[in-house]
């Protein structure tokens, strides 16, 4: 005889198969570390499968890395950079940009995308001298304890007689990059992408703070512009901060840990959405 | 008077990430990181001038934004380090 209780879970398994899987993939750094969270209300009580996962670091999200890696070709240079700077593995890779990816052995389409300007909005990148190759050097120590560094300064000096300073970028390159970047994975397969704003800092005394929020301001209007323009979600991290009743603006490096969970509801209400 | 500590970091910053352009020298409170004349990688060099010119040690957890905002706030940093310096040497 048949038990009803493991027909009924039999039945259930077999509805979550033919339910279409969901990828959400993220590419950045701390502020996307909210996305594991987003699996379980996305599941719809178990009767989807969804996977989701984050890879990459604020030192490797800018979007002239991200564009450089998405031509396919590894740079000049970037096996001794990447020894050097002890870089993560795949970092001149686009791993962002395939049209699936793997969770716990089992592979998943890439059906959302999930992005952040933070580093756009914050992080200078470097060139070599020769090769011309593009990095974010904080990728050597934003990964691990800055007492590594500070006990051998010598490679800080090296690496300054080896590169030199790109400039923080412009915002009207960021705009062109973004876009470039959102055409990118929805011609990969990306059906939904959401971008994060970049959120308000207070790290560089009164006036620094206030050249901040100016630079800061100019990357979200043009960012919100965009996603009308482009048909992509834009998340305000501010609104989400506000309606959490937390401030909006935070010190220091690490994206404040209890915005997590009100960024998994608002994020997953977007690609939840019809 | 001036400062000394205040203006030997201030000539430091004219040279190594100005150019040398002593028009452009940051006066006390100018922000270093909002206006790009200092980023994450340039607080690493800042480091280890400090600790060679005024012989402290800078620890991990004084690396923030903070304590490099602006030549004031790295001269005080700096001289908050050599007077607990010299209270421990008594």
């Amino acid at each position: 005889m048949t038990d009803p209780a493991a027909a009924r879970v039999r039945r259930a398994r077999a509805r979550v198969r033919r339910a279409p899987r969901l990828g959400v993939y993220g590419f950045g750094g701390c502020d996307l570390d909210f996305l594991p969270a987003c699996a379980s209300l996305l599941s719809r009580g178990g009767r989807r499968e969804v996977g989701v996962r984050k890879e990459g670091m604020i030192a490797s999200s800018h979007s002239r890395l991200m564009l450089a890696a998405a031509r396919g070709r590894r740079p000049r240079g970037a096996a001794a950079a990447a020894r050097f700077l002890r870089l993560p593995p795949g970092y001149f890779d686009a791993g962002f940009a395939g049209a699936s990816f793997r969770v716990d052995g089992r592979s998943f389409p890439r059906s959302a995308a999930v992005l952040s300007i933070a580093a756009d909005f914050a992080r200078t990148l470097y060139r070599h001298r020769r090769s011309g190759l593009l990095v974010d050097p904080g990728a050597w120590w934003l990964r691990r304890d800055y007492g590594e560094v500070l006990s051998d300064l010598s490679r800080v000096e090296r690496f300054r007689r080896d590169y030199a300073p790109a400039g923080l970028v412009s915002a009207r390159e960021f705009s062109r990059n973004l876009a470039r970047l959102v055409s990118l994975l929805r011609r990969r397969g990306a059906g939904r992408v959401v971008v994060l704003s970049a959120r308000a800092r207070r790290d560089g005394g009164e006036e620094g703070s206030r050249l901040l929020e100016r630079r800061r301001r100019e990357f979200n209007r043009r960012l919100f512009a965009l996603a009308r323009r482009h048909g992509f979600a834009a998340v305000d991290l501010d609104a989400v901060a506000r309606a959490a009743g937390r401030k909006p603006s935070f010190e220091g490096e690490a994206f404040p840990a209890g915005l997590r969970r009100p960024l998994a509801r608002a994020v997953a209400a977007l690609l939840d959405a019809p | 008077m001036k400062d000394p500590v205040r203006e030997r970091v201030r000539a430091f910053i004219v040279r190594e990430f100005l150019g040398g352009r002593a028009r452009g020298a940051p006066g006390d409170a100018t922000p270093l990181f909002g206006r790009g004349i200092v980023d994450s990688l340039g607080v690493f060099v800042l480091v280890r001038f400090l600790e060679e010119e005024f012989g402290v040690r800078v620890l991990p957890r004084e690396v923030t934004p903070r304590h490099f905002a602006d030549v004031r706030s790295i001269a005080r940093l700096v001289s908050s380090k050599k007077k607990g310096a010299r209270g421990r040497g008594r």
